[in-house]
């Protein structure tokens, strides 16, 4: 998978960088727009990772001149801008995604997996399958092992969203702003409250658990093998 | 004002004339009408016939200044009360017409100082045996009352354009002394005294309409002046000692023994601080935005009740497991309108507080009522309250209460609820629940219902 970063802060992208190589992915990087622009045009790319406040172009501008070049790369915008507002005008240009600076790097890495793994015909499934749980999205039921399972309509969303992201990392933010609509940090953690109980229906009673906490970054649903 | 005399002058040259003209033809019409009677006298009965009506009418004059007289082909007088042919009159070119002729001569009467020349307007008809008969009026009244018209419609004229300048003088003085005192205030404001507000004098003219508009402004450029000073404030303090904190512990560890073990401690300390610094920095900027007001912000109507629910839903799992009751009463629609995120973000921080304050098994209690002008939010909890004197206190932007060691959170929360009340035009009110604190923030409802 190949990776531009476009981010005019030195230290910034030296960190991006090595961090995003030591994962496995092969990294270019630009300092300022007008390269970044360049680059980007050929089409070489799965993802681009840009700063919203750039030299010569900014980023904004650059998401939007790809887009009317029909570039297809997945796209993901850096901002020290948290605001909802500033969020909706950059998915608007058309950035598939929206993290707020200063971030963690697993919140960056967890998006960025989920990014590369989106296909463009999602939403077309009426089944969704992991192991042996099973869901039906048009008749709203979960069953696993056959066995049904009785959800609320949120805990339903919650699981739908882990189903659709199955063993890639899903953070407590993702799963506020994909699942609640929430864009602002609720100071109490009342994901890891919610996941919790949805584990006691989904998992309870199970040798194998599906949902897995991963340390210090969120949570991953997957069959053990 | 060069506009209002000549239209003045005009307006009043029309009366002069329309009057003038009346009294004219007035006149014209007695006259016309004696000389048709005189005709027909003529008609019917010849010289002796006209002679008899002129002697008859000038011996008994029905108004004064009528004047008769019938005279031969050499002007001498055969009957009338006119000694003589007017000499004014002699030549006047006449045909032996039933027409008769229009002329105006002046005659004297009276003898001696009493002698008074008097303005007549007559007609005189040609017959045909050579004869002729002069029927006329005088018209000295209509004179003088035109020269007495004349006159004082000149005046008229002369003191409008007068007042008219003094008026506008006066006028146009009164604006600019008015316009000046604005002047004077602004220039005031300008060299830096914020606290000048233009006069208003209570008349709810258009000049007090400005001012008071332009005072609003002044208060709102005020506050939000007064607004910026308090986010420096809050940054110097909230975020200044955190990086103090944060470089002290830096060069503490730097100073010591190199241990792989301490370095690694202090990093993750570092790291746990920067955290919460940036969301204290957030905090602030999330306050200072709504503070700020509504730009920016998409207001839209919804139902504060599913929104309540929403948070419900969100929260109840966390209340369970720290063992607390939530309960909730909520109206079936309470249309307000609102910017979801920031009023989901300020509604979660009185969830959020709540149930961090409240002690183990103890309850929460959560109400949205609706009336047809109001919609109201409730929140109370059993928790140790807020203190009556901070409670005013903590409604001012940015006060934070006295963060205890193991409560977490920017202590910045209330601020944010404030803020955002304002910017939803709700009232924020604190009062004491005993023992606990209730919150409510009313709104005012919606009109466009769903």
């Amino acid at each position: 998978m190949h990776i531009l970063v476009i981010e005019d802060d030195r230290e910034m992208a030296a960190y991006l960088t090595k961090g995003l190589k030591e994962h496995g992915y092969t990294v270019d990087h630009a300092a300022d727009g007008r390269e970044g622009l360049f680059l980007a045009a050929t089409g070489d790319f799965d993802l681009l990772i840009i700063d919203r406040m750039l030299p010569h172009t900014d980023g904004l501008s650059i998401v939007k001149l790809l887009r009317e070049q029909g570039i297809k790369s997945r796209i993901l915008l850096l901002s020290a801008l948290s605001q909802v507002d500033d969020r909706v005008s950059g998915l608007k240009a058309g950035a598939d995604d929206y993290l707020a600076k200063p971030y963690a790097f697993s919140e960056l890495l967890a998006r960025i997996e989920v990014l590369l793994r989106r296909k463009d015909s999602e939403g077309e499934q009426s089944r969704l399958r992991v192991g042996n749980l099973e869901m039906d999205l048009i008749a709203r039921t979960v069953a696993r092992a056959g066995k049904p399972i009785e959800l609320k309509p949120r805990e339903f969303r919650l699981l739908e969203y882990l189903m659709r992201h199955p063993g890639q990392v899903v953070t407590r933010t993702m799963l506020l702003e994909g699942v609640w609509d929430y864009h602002f940090d609720p100071q109490t953690n009342v994901i890891d409250a919610q996941v919790s109980r949805l584990r006691q229906k989904i998992d309870k009673g199970f040798d194998k658990p599906l949902i897995h906490t991963i340390r210090g970054a969120g949570y991953s649903l997957r069959a053990a093998d | 004002m060069t506009v209002f005399v000549v239209s003045v002058v005009a307006l009043l040259g029309f009366i002069y004339y329309a009057t003038i003209e009346l009294i004219d033809r007035e006149t014209n019409n007695v006259i016309d009408a004696e000389t048709k009677g005189v005709v027909e006298q003529y008609s019917l009965f010849g010289l002796r016939g006209i002679a008899g009506v002129i002697q008859h009418r000038a011996a008994n004059l029905k108004e004064p200044g009528a004047i008769y007289l019938l005279a031969n082909s050499n002007y001498e007088p055969i009957t009338g009360n006119l000694s003589a042919w007017p000499a004014d009159a002699e030549d006047t070119p006449l045909g032996q017409t039933e027409e008769g002729q229009w002329v105006h001569f002046r005659i004297s009467q009276g003898e001696g100082d009493e002698k008074i020349s008097r303005q007549m307007r007559a007609r005189i008809i040609g017959l045909p045996n050579g004869y002729y008969a002069l029927i006329g009026r005088d018209i000295g009244e209509r004179e003088r009352f035109r020269q007495v018209m004349q006159a004082a419609l000149a005046w008229s004229v002369v003191i409008m354009a007068m007042l008219a300048f003094l008026g506008g003088l006066l006028l146009s003085r009164q604006l600019l002394r008015r316009v000046d005192t604005i002047a004077r205030t602004s220039r005031q404001i300008i060299d830096g005294d914020l606290t000048q507000r233009v006069a208003v004098r209570g008349t709810g003219d258009e000049f007090d309409r400005l001012s008071s508009n332009l005072n609003e402004m002044l208060d709102q450029i005020e506050r939000l002046l007064v607004g910026m000073r308090a986010v420096t404030d809050s940054v110097a303090h909230d975020l200044g000692a955190p990086l103090t904190r944060l470089k002290s512990r830096i060069e503490m560890t730097l100073r010591g023994t190199p241990d792989i073990k301490t370095y690694q401690a202090t990093l993750r300390s570092a790291i746990n601080e920067t955290d919460h610094i940036r969301a204290t920095f957030d905090s602030l900027i999330d306050i200072a935005r709504a503070e700020v007001g509504a730009k920016g912000f998409e207001m839209k109507p919804l139902n504060l009740t599913e929104l309540a629910e929403d948070l419900l839903e969100l929260y109840e799992p966390v209340a369970n497991d720290r063992r607390l009751r939530i309960e909730s009463s909520l109206a079936e629609t309470a249309p307000v309108l609102a910017n979801r995120q920031t009023l989901a973000q300020a509604l979660s921080n009185l969830i959020d507080n709540a149930i961090k304050y409240t002690p183990a098994d103890g309850a929460i209690h959560l109400d949205v009522t609706a009336t047809p002008e109001q919609v109201r939010f409730t929140i109370e909890d059993t928790g140790p309250g807020i203190p009556a004197a901070e409670r005013e206190h903590v409604l001012q932007r940015f006060v934070r209460l006295e963060k205890t060691a193991e409560t977490p959170g920017t202590g910045l929360g209330l601020s944010l609820v404030a803020a955002v009340a304002k910017l939803h035009r709700a009232k924020l009110a604190l009062n004491d629940n005993a023992p606990g604190l209730r919150v409510s923030l009313t709104f005012q409802r919606c009109l466009e219902d769903e």
